[in-house]
């Protein structure tokens, strides 16, 4: 047993397994690649590499039952590479279902069973791959283990010395170095290049027996004899020590060329190679041995993973495939809570700290000017104190003077002399403290920007891109695709977008409903397809964007889109909605979120046992997001889900509405302006305002909150507002600044606020709404419309009653 | 008749990864797989050796060589990595410092890649899957070397 196995070694264990999960998803993803565009050499060579990678991984491990399969697998991908195997949709299938039983194996070995389904036929099915290539299959039993027979211990001719001597020169003498090879070595192929390569650093090698050529080729030689030419001082026993390698030599002879003396005495034995169990490996054709635990581990196992067809069943069931791949998709999802950082970022942080490390030095230099200035102050007020007594208990004295007579100018002159130094005594300190405060105020400026950016830095730790998720999409759907007997292309866009990775994981589920419902009930038939004047290969596209601080992902399809009537039917019919109500096409797509509905006439194992869409619904809601459908009859439909980026700190602009605070995210605020009552003009009974080129309808957000305040002032503030392509602007009464705003999301009766995203608490213990600017421009939208509406039925009325 | 000091006991045995002076032999570990860097890291550490640095890829090997050097006696390099494949940036570091100690990390089936390496000027490779004593043993002989 080798030491990595011990349970102290857990750490390195778990490695294995988060690295194996990615090498697996890894393959996965180049094998679908490669089934679109089988000569694509990059996917070749990189699941090569991944394969290769894995096998020799789970070999360190001692996973045996996953090294051979992983070593088949290597293999038939290596034949793919030399172009002796064909890339057909079959091999796609056997590779595929091969890829699900490393999951399972890697799975089971993750919760400490040994996989034991029956992957024989997968097994055979592979071979067969091989076979069809018999070379193939031939160089994969016996790497490394072709040899050719020892030659006879060649005699040089005088000839051959003679061009020899020629080569080396007067100045250097020859050595004839023959060395014995091990053949246990796993790579005895190599030795002979190896000596090779460690004489040549000792001269220059004339002439190797066998050629030099033959040493390259992938041929086990039992003995080579070199020629070494080397300058005078090189010894023998030098030679011998270079020429003598661990587990790759057995004997090394040396001797001198060209002078007729005896061998000199360079016998030195290597040590015997000793053959080390880790290395039997190689052969990885050995069979697993049955673990004590198999009898529990089966059922473990075996509901994670449809065993791959039978021997017989040479059409891979397409309907169980999906299946498992679904299960695939979603542990995968699930499993992994260890957070993959990119190194920079880290870095990014260390060096944030130190400058934070720095400024903290520049506050305890500050604390002490502080004290010091304390300390002047308290000397000057002593000081000063003292010569305000002074000049009080002077006070009659001067008084008796000028009754006295004396002149008052003089008196005042002599009061100036003795006190006159008051005017000046806080002058020192006053330029003092003002240096100290100019300091602080550097300072605090530069520990406001690191903060922030230490904020930033720790947030993006969190942040990881879409791709995690979008990546597990291309197998899913072509699994589901082939299942429905559908041709469907997937187009993936924005994957690079970042979120948090606690809202990326609650994304999986419902990115995966929509997905199967845009699969299943949205994309026809190809025949019908062709029928209705599409083509027959549908596309369903994923995307993600941002938006301010929300990430937008759609889900669009270009099938048979939703049939409204139908849904309104369906609707009625489940009790969902009243007979009578009257609804627009917007609100009646929505319906199909609502619990118990299913316009599917059959229900599928995919999907369409109606418990998908609501749960789509509730899921985006936990997560502070929204999900809306779109769809044109026909076209196809659209699935929007809104979530925001993070469920933490934004950047706030605080404005005061009466008595009340908002904020807004800063994201969102295009510029803010102080207008005069006056500067509001009219359209269409709409208060707008001129911003420049522009004309920005406006929005009073007391009467939109319904806010106690006094319109008439003498000035409005406006923030104007924007996401996309809407601009919009908001009275307030008076803007506070800008803050990091925590959010907290309302719960319960709170959370369906039109306008409202979340609440905050300021930095003197109050609480701010926070605007949802994109809902606000959505109501603003709605009242435009209303308004209109209106206007137009008295416009009606009044050309009616005309 | 030998005094009981002429037997070293455990304590007295000198680390193999460090040198007569005690300090340690740095070594920078380039691999793709985060997993074996860190088992060949363990090995390593586990014998005193100074871990010097770790690169994901040649290229990345190559420039943390260049930013070690001269503080790295020896580099391991995987041979199958992405962007810079190990023999690429065996040949790109060789040609920085002739006198690089590199040994090629390798599994079985890559004959003519070890064998390029080694003409190359590798110093030596050890072959996967790892073990403990093999990668001691070899590092250390292409460090007395």
């Amino acid at each position: 047993m080798s030491d990595f196995l011990d349970p102290a070694n857990q750490e390195l264990l778990q490695d294995f397994f988060v690295e194996a999960e990615l090498q697996v998803e890894h393959l996965e993803q180049n094998i679908l690649v490669l089934e679109n565009d089988s000569a694509n050499a990059d996917a070749i060579d990189e699941i090569f590499r991944a394969a290769h990678t894995l096998k020799g991984a789970s070999a360190t491990v001692q996973m045996d039952e996953l090294t051979q399969f992983t070593h088949l697998v290597e293999d038939v991908f290596d034949s793919i590479r030399d172009g002796k195997a064909s890339v057909d949709e079959l091999l796609i299938d056997t590779l595929l279902n091969s890829i699900d039983v490393i999951k399972a194996m890697l799975s089971a070995r993750s919760e400490g069973l040994v996989f034991d389904g029956d992957v024989s036929a997968l097994k055979a099915r592979l071979s067969a791959v091989l076979a069809n290539d018999s070379k193939t299959g031939d160089h994969a039993e016996t790497t490394g283990t072709q040899r050719v027979p020892a030659p006879d211990n060649a005699v040089l001719s005088e000839y051959d010395i003679l061009e020899l001597q020629e080569a080396a020169g007067s100045d250097r003498s020859i050595y004839e170095a023959e060395v014995l090879f091990s053949e246990d070595n796993p790579m005895n192929t190599v030795g002979g290049i190896q000596v090779f390569a460690a004489l040549k650093s000792l001269g220059e090698v004339l002439k190797t027996d066998p050629e030099f050529e033959a040493l390259y080729d992938d041929v086990y030689h039992p003995r080579v004899t070199y020629y070494l030419a080397t300058g005078g001082d090189v010894e023998v026993s030098k030679i011998v020590s270079k020429a003598t390698i661990l587990d790759v030599t057995t004997d090394v002879h040396v001797r001198s060329v060209g002078q007729h003396e005896t061998p000199l005495a360079g016998d030195t034995r290597a040590h015997e190679p000793q053959q080390d169990a880790s290395l039997e490996v190689k052969t990885p054709q050995k069979q697993a041995k049955p673990e004590p635990e198999t009898a529990s581990t089966s059922e473990a196992v075996t509901n994670g993973v449809q065993t791959p067809g039978d021997g017989d069943d040479e059409a891979p069931d397409a309907g169980g495939t999906g299946g498992s791949a679904l299960e695939a998709v979603r542990k995968g999802g699930g499993s992994s809570s260890v957070l993959r950082v990119d190194s920079r970022r880290i870095d990014n942080l260390l060096n944030l700290v130190s400058e934070t490390v720095i400024v903290k030095a520049g506050f305890n230099h500050l604390v002490n000017d502080f004290a010091e200035s304390l300390q002047t102050i308290q000397n000057t007020e002593a000081d000063y104190r003292e010569t305000l007594k002074d000049l009080f208990d002077a006070l009659p004295f001067y008084l008796e003077q000028i009754r006295g007579g004396m002149p008052v100018k003089e008196v005042r002159h002599a009061i100036h002399e003795r006190f006159g130094a008051l005017f000046d005594v806080f002058d020192g300190f006053d330029n003092q403290l003002k240096s100290h405060v100019t300091k602080f105020r550097a300072g605090s400026q530069n520990l406001a920007r690191i903060s922030g950016e230490l904020q930033q830095g720790v947030m993006r730790i969190r942040m990881v891109p879409i791709a995690q998720i979008f990546s597990r999409f291309p197998r899913l759907v072509r699994d589901l695709s082939r299942s429905l007997d559908k041709k469907i292309s997937l187009n993936i866009e924005g994957e690079d977008t970042e979120l948090d990775k606690s809202v990326i994981e609650d994304l999986l589920d419902p990115l995966i409903h929509c997905v199967r419902n845009s699969l299943d009930h949205g994309i026809e038939s190809p025949a019908d397809r062709l029928e209705s004047g599409k083509p027959e290969t549908g596309t369903l596209t994923l995307k993600a964007s941002n938006e301010g601080n929300m990430i937008l992902i759609e889900i669009s399809d270009d099938g048979k889109g939703i049939d409204v009537e139908k849904v309104k039917q369906r609707a009625i019919e489940r009790g969902v909605i009243h007979p009578s109500k009257q609804l627009t096409d917007v609100e009646a797509f929505n319906l199909i979120f609502e619990p118990g509905f299913s316009t599917a006439k059959a229900v599928t194992d995919i999907s369409g046992r109606g418990v998908g869409l609501d749960v789509v619904r509730k899921q985006i809601q936990k997560l502070n997001g929204a999900v809306a459908v779109w769809s044109e009859p026909g076209l196809g439909s659209r699935f929007t889900i809104k979530i925001p980026l993070t469920l933490a700190i934004i950047q706030g602009l605080l404005v005061r509405v009466g008595k009340e605070m908002y904020a807004i995210p800063i994201t969102s605020v295009v510029d803010s302006h102080r207008i005069r009552p006056s500067d509001i003009k009219f359209i269409d009974n709409h208060e707008v305002f001129n911003v420049r080129e522009d004309v920005v309808s406006l929005l009073r957000l007391n009467r939109l909150f319904r806010v106690q305040t006094n319109e008439d002032r003498e000035y409005y503030f406006v923030v104007v507002v924007g996401s996309g392509e809407k601009r919009m602007g908001l009275i307030v009464d008076e803007l506070i600044g800008e803050e990091d705003v925590v959010i907290k999301p309302l719960r319960d009766h709170y959370t369906n606020v039109p306008g409202i995203a979340g609440a905050n608490i300021t930095g003197d213990g109050t609480v701010s709404l926070i605007i949802d600017v994109a809902q606000l421009l959505e109501l603003g939208l709605k009242q435009e419309r209303e308004h209109r509406r209106k206007r137009e039925t008295t416009i009606r009325q009044r050309s009616g009653g005309v | 008749m030998k005094a009981k000091q002429d037997f070293p006991t455990i304590n007295e045995r000198k680390a193999e990864g460090t040198r007569e002076d005690g300090s340690a032999y740095r070594v920078l570990v380039v691999d793709d797989s985060m997993f074996v860097t860190k088992q060949i890291s363990q090995i390593l550490t586990s014998e005193g050796f100074e871990v010097a640095g770790t690169a994901g890829d040649g290229q990345e090997g190559l420039d943390k060589y260049k930013e070690l050097y001269p503080n790295v006696d020896l580099v391991t390099m995987d041979i199958t990595m992405p962007k810079m494949d190990g023999v690429t940036a065996l040949e790109k570091i060789i040609e920085f410092d002739s006198n690089a100690r590199i040994v090629m990390i390798s599994a079985l089936g890559k004959q003519d890649l070890v064998k390029k390496a080694l003409l190359l000027g590798a110093r030596n490779y050890i072959v996967k899957p790892l073990d403990r004593k093999k990668v001691l043993e070899r590092i250390l002989a292409c460090l007395k070397d």
